[in-house]
């Protein structure tokens, strides 16, 4: 795809960059499903308000 | 050293006692910012608006009204939060989309607090970056040493405070941003635990990592903004149910910390030797060292959710003003369309591997243990570090150890514990359990007085 404002040698480099440490840093993760602590077992929803009225309907 | 010995809850007695005003506060902190206008600090400041709002404040005091804690104690504001009366610009040519004209929720409490808003202060764009060195405003400088970096991406915030211009100021942190420019220019910097500080109108880097709260002069300080600042709110459905600030008692037992070391977690050797002094100085603290393994795959899991989430977030904003973006915030926002779905749900997992690790893979403890930084800050001109063998580039020595609390959402605190060869500070930090940030405090007081009477 073509992007009005292409990216520079430099930043295709870095985003390489980033991406190989990345994957090979989570190269190793595990594959089973782990339980998620209670403590971030919390809705992170950005719009209360909408998720509330939501569920008056 | 440029920080003045006067903290916020010098300020407040003084208000209270009758001994100064808001007028005079605010006065001595316009003076001052002009004179360290250097430092780059800022990003806004109304004069105009900080003297009425001060004036505002000693007419309540004159008939009695005041509002709450913060009456006329100036307090400056990290440029990713909305406010009503300044701009946001996250310090950034690609501009927020977010509509002006209304007050983030911890601005909103800070002004009910009765707190004069006293400008907004420079960051690393976006706060995407550790380094302060990135932003339309350009770099800000640190109070310690004009040439060095405040470290970020709070860094506006924590030349102010550390200049001596406001003893408190409000920041944001997603791998170590209030703690990182914080421990670097010698102040004081908490982060809540996830969920006990609304979100509500701070412009979000990653909405699953991102905390804000305050830098301050003194960890008394801190207490009271914490005061004024936690809570449920209705505007961010992570605080659902979250209680407000409750200082408990001094602690009464032996507080157990676990010193944090192995692969990953290297350390100059003049950071490694502040740490280990305060530490050995605290009394009613019982130290254990121990190893954390799989570093580099926690880190992967901290970087992958940052990456996607900010890209989630950005992707409008990339799609009609990529080239408002600096090469490199634009670089971090592209790698993260690169991401797929299933690597995001791998580095979830991580993330709660990582989790249950420290809840119980680690013994029984009170508070973890780690310098804020490998080194003190870096040189504004320097790319890389070397410290433990291992060469770093700037960026990632300045996120080194910080993002550990973001990735579990523990409450984690930073507090000076030296100077080094060259006369920059050092910080020690320390991580509670989740939802126990009275009780952080209240160990970090242990180490605070130690280092305070070894001084």
């Amino acid at each position: 795809m073509m992007q009005p404002h292409p990216l520079t040698p430099e930043q295709e480099a870095m985003i390489k960059a980033i991406l190989t440490r990345i994957r090979g840093a989570l190269a190793g993760a595990p594959t089973q499903p782990t339980p998620e602590p209670a403590h971030l077992f919390q809705p992170v929803f950005m719009f209360v308000a909408e998720v509330q009225n939501a569920s008056k309907d | 050293m440029l920080r003045k010995t006067e903290c916020m809850v010098d300020q407040i007695a003084a208000l209270c006692g009758g001994d100064t005003t808001a007028r005079l506060l605010a006065e001595a902190a316009l003076s001052r910012a002009q004179v360290l206008d250097g430092l780059n600090a800022f990003v806004a400041l109304d004069a105009v608006k900080v003297l009425a709002a001060a004036d505002a404040s000693d007419a309540r005091r004159a008939v009695g009204t005041t509002l709450g804690p913060l009456d006329g104690i100036p307090i400056a504001v990290k440029d990713n939060y909305l406010t009503r009366d300044y701009p946001t610009t996250a310090c950034s040519n690609a501009l927020p989309l977010e509509p002006p004209g209304v007050d983030a929720t911890l601005v909103a409490r800070l002004r009910e607090a009765g707190a004069v808003i006293f400008g907004k202060t420079n960051m690393h764009e976006w706060a995407y970056g550790a380094t302060n060195t990135t932003s339309s405003f350009g770099p800000t400088c640190n109070p310690h040493n004009l040439s060095h970096i405040t470290g970020g991406s709070s860094g506006g915030s924590a030349a102010s405070v550390a200049g001596g211009i406001v003893t408190a100021a409000l920041g944001s942190d997603t791998g170590g941003s209030i703690r990182i420019p914080a421990s670097a220019c010698g102040i004081y910097g908490f982060k809540p635990t996830y969920g006990r500080a609304s979100r509500h109108g701070v412009l979000p880097l990653s909405w699953s990592l991102d905390a804000p709260g305050p830098l301050a002069a003194s960890l008394d300080d801190i207490a009271v903004l914490l005061s004024c600042l936690l809570g449920e709110d209705p505007g961010d459905a992570a605080t659902r149910g979250s209680r407000p600030f409750q200082p408990v008692a001094a602690f009464s037992r032996t507080a157990r910390l676990v010193n944090l070391t192995g692969p990953g977690l290297e350390r100059s050797d003049e950071v490694d030797a502040a740490v280990t002094a305060a530490l050995q100085s605290a009394r009613g603290c019982a130290v254990e060292t121990r190893e954390l393994p799989g570093m580099r795959r926690f880190f992967g899991a901290w970087e992958t959710i940052l990456h996607c989430e900010a890209t989630a977030y950005h992707q409008p904003r990339l799609a009609a003003q990529a080239v408002g973006f600096s090469a490199v915030t634009r670089a971090h926002l592209e790698a993260g369309q690169y991401l797929s779905a299933q690597e995001l749900l791998r580095a979830q997992q991580v993330r709660a591997e990582f989790c249950a690790l420290l809840a119980s893979g680690l013994g029984d403890w009170d508070a973890l243990v780690l310098p804020t930084l490998p080194v003190p800050a870096p040189a504004i001109d320097s790319d890389w570090q070397e410290f433990g063998g291992r060469r770093v580039s700037t960026q990632d020595s300045m996120t080194w150890f910080c993002w550990l609390g973001n990735l579990a959402g523990l409450p984690a605190v930073t507090l000076p514990c030296g100077l080094s060869s060259t006369g920059l500070p050092i910080g020690i930090m320390l991580m509670g359990r989740p939802g126990q940030d009275e009780t952080l405090l209240q160990i970090a007081k242990l180490i605070d007085t130690a280092v305070s009477q070894a001084e």
